[in-house]
Formats: structure tokens, sequence, C-alpha cells
């Protein structure tokens, strides 16, 4: 038995122990851990017999057509969606790079974001890891926030938060858009792509 | 329901039969929505965020392969969702994601008249211990107790590896233990 028995006691009860003759020999030999057992068994059993919702019969149909409306949208926006996806990233390297003395990463920080307007997929989700973890380390979190939601909403605009009341960037799209280099489109699409199907926790 | 079924309505799907998407929300709906309640704390949030993962899964129908089992894909997809709720929330400084303000329209107990005394007791509590947990404990222990879905299976959902599933749910079944233990749980 390793050095955490109840880990093995916990992994016994689903089935996933790595050696369960251990487990069953500990269970005989030390009443503590069978109390453990039975109570993480009570657990479980109150766990599923506790109250829960029951869906709503109209909600198949508010998926439906939810479904129906915004998959209408996709194909006709993809484009508008990439390109407004580029510039929002541009404006998000200028506002981090503005924004590079208040931040405890210090000035360098700010070219790493520039820097993570990628040239491949990898440098894609690395920009969004970054942007992420560089959120929290901004002093002037109003405005970092701001920038940062421009960003999603140019990115994922299906999320279910955009009308929720945030300042918004001073954004001049189409300005930013002519700075942009066209080899950029492949990255932001595989960005835009992660973040719409959910594979990155924001 | 086993998974090869789900696999032929996701097929069906592909080629337009939009009653075979129908019939995969009608399936997990109910399942996904407790999910993101208990996840969330809130109905309504529970059934805005199942909803967009329904549609996240429509919009990227065909890029699915049955290389994996369907309801850790949907799952995946509600989980990173919720937790970009939980996220939200919290620097929104709302706390609107745990507020259990808006209850859900209607309850349905789970414990038959065969279910003991200690068991009905301890689930009146459940809730708001769960509520204590932190997002990464209550989602691998929620997907195992209610899902039934092995450890694998959740490792491919919450994208970590198995060792670290397995440790995640025994640490949250003794924080779970403790916090009932405080709240008075004494059958623990």
């Amino acid at each position: 038995m390793n050095h955490n028995p109840y880990r093995e006691i916990s992994a016994h009860l689903d089935g996933e122990a790595e050696s369960p003759e251990q487990v069953e020999v500990l269970l005989r030999e030390d009443p503590e851990a069978r109390l453990r057992l039975e109570a993480y068994l009570l657990l479980g059993d109150s766990l599923r017999a506790a109250p829960e919702p029951l869906v709503d019969a109209a909600f198949t149909d508010r998926v439906m057509a939810a479904t129906q409306e915004r998959s209408a949208i996709v194909p006709f926006s993809r484009a508008r969606l990439v390109l407004s996806g580029m510039a929002a990233l541009f404006l998000l390297s200028l506002g981090a790079w503005l924004l590079a003395p208040e931040m405890d990463g210090g000035p360098d920080t700010a070219p790493a974001v520039a820097q993570g307007v990628a040239e491949s997929e990898g440098e894609a989700w690395a920009l969004a890891q970054l942007l992420e973890s560089e959120y929290d380390a901004w002093d002037n979190a109003e405005v970092a926030y701001s920038a940062e939601w421009s960003a999603l909403e140019a990115l994922a605009p299906w999320d279910t938060h955009h009308d929720e009341a945030f300042p918004e960037a001073p954004l001049e799209l189409d300005t930013l858009l002519a700075d942009l280099a066209p080899d950029e489109e492949a990255a932001l699409e595989s960005l835009l792509l992660a973040y719409e199907w959910g594979d990155l926790a924001r | 329901m086993n998974a090869s079924d789900d696999w032929r309505l996701v097929a069906d799907a592909q080629s337009g039969d939009m009653g075979a998407f129908r019939a995969l929300v009608e399936r997990y709906q109910q399942p996904l929505v407790v999910f993101c309640y208990r996840m969330l704390g809130s109905y309504q949030d529970a059934e805005d965020v199942a909803q967009e993962a329904f549609v996240r899964l429509y919009r990227h129908l065909g890029r699915l392969e049955p290389d994996a089992q369907f309801s850790t894909v949907l799952f995946g997809i509600a989980r990173n969702l919720t937790l970009n709720h939980i996220r939200d929330g919290g620097r929104r400084g709302r706390g609107r994601s745990v507020s259990m303000d808006d209850a859900p329209p209607i309850i349905a107990a789970n414990a038959g008249p065969d279910q003991c005394a200690r068991t009905q007791e301890m689930a009146r509590w459940i809730g708001q211990a769960l509520k204590l947990l932190s997002p990464e404990h209550r989602e691998v222990l929620l997907l195992r107790e209610f899902e039934g879905m092995d450890y694998e299976s959740i490792a491919e959902v919450v994208g970590c590896r198995k060792g670290t599933v397995k440790s995640r749910i025994a640490r949250a079944r003794e924080h779970l233990r403790e916090i009932l233990i405080e709240m008075g749980g004494k059958a623990l």
C-alpha cells in the first residue's frame, strides 16, 4: 500500500485500484480504513440521492432553435470573423505594449504578446494561454479585461456573455486590419476554432 | 443507450438529419444540464451553458470522429464552458455562479422510499457541501458519481492524466467528508 491509503480506498470503490488485493487486506486489518470506505460509500449514495432539476420540456426546442439560428450565420461570417479576430489580437498586442510598464512581468512581456500573434497553431494556443496568464498580472485590470473582452468578442461572437455590459476598447477595425500580415490568418483561424470548440478554458 | 447508438446518431446528423441531432439533445440534455447545475449552482446559468454546449457540438459535427466516447466529447465541451463561466463570474466579482438564488423550476427526488434515513439526511446537505469544493474537485466527483464515468473517460473530459483524476477524486471525497462533518454529518 502506498503512502496514501485513502487514495487507494477511493480508487478501490471505483474499481480503479492498482492493487485491489492490497486494499482488501487493508480493509480487513484496519478498522479506520473500513470506516473510511463506508463514509465514501455513503457520500456516493447521498450524492446520487440528492434532488436534481428536471429539464424543462421546452429546452430541446430552444436548443434546436439556437442551433439553426447560429449555424445559419457561420458560413457568411467566417471570413469577417477571422478578420475581426486578427484586428482584435492586434489591438491586444498594442494594448499590452502600452500597458507594459504597469505589468508585473515587465516591459518584455508586451513583445511576447505581440510575437504570440502566431505563425502556427501551437503558437496560437500559446498566445491564448499567455493572454490568460497575463490578465491577472496586469495592475490595470479594467483596461486589460476590456482589451481581452474585445478580443474574445471578435474571436467568439457566439459566446453567451456578449450581452454583458463591459467597456469596449476604442477599436478602429478597418484601420488596424490594413496593418496586419495576411499569413496570420491560418493561425488565427486555429485559435478561433479552439475557442469555438471550447478546447480552451479561458 | 450505448456508444454505438450515439455515434450512429452523430453520423446521421452529419448527413443533415436534424431529427438525429434532436435525438442526441433529448438523450443528453438531462444529465448535461444537471452536471452544469451542480457545477454552477444556478439553474438558469446551467441551461444557458448546456445550450451553448449543444450549439458548439452541432457547429463541429463535421470534425467529430468516433474514436472516443461521445459523452466525453459533449461533457468536455460543457466542462470548459462551466469553468469559463465560473472564472468570468469571479473576475466580475459577482459570484453569480455559486448563488443558488435561481432555483430550478422542478425538483426530482432520486431517493426512493427504501432509501435509508441517513442517506436522505445527507442528501439534503450535499448541494451546499458541493459548492464548497473547488471546481477541479467538483467536476471529477460529479463525472464519477453521477455519470458513472471511469477514470480514463474523466481524464479525457478534463484533459489530465488518469493518475491525476485518481488523486483528485480521492481528495474531493475526503474534503466533502470533512465539510459534511463540519455541517453536522455524524454518520461520517
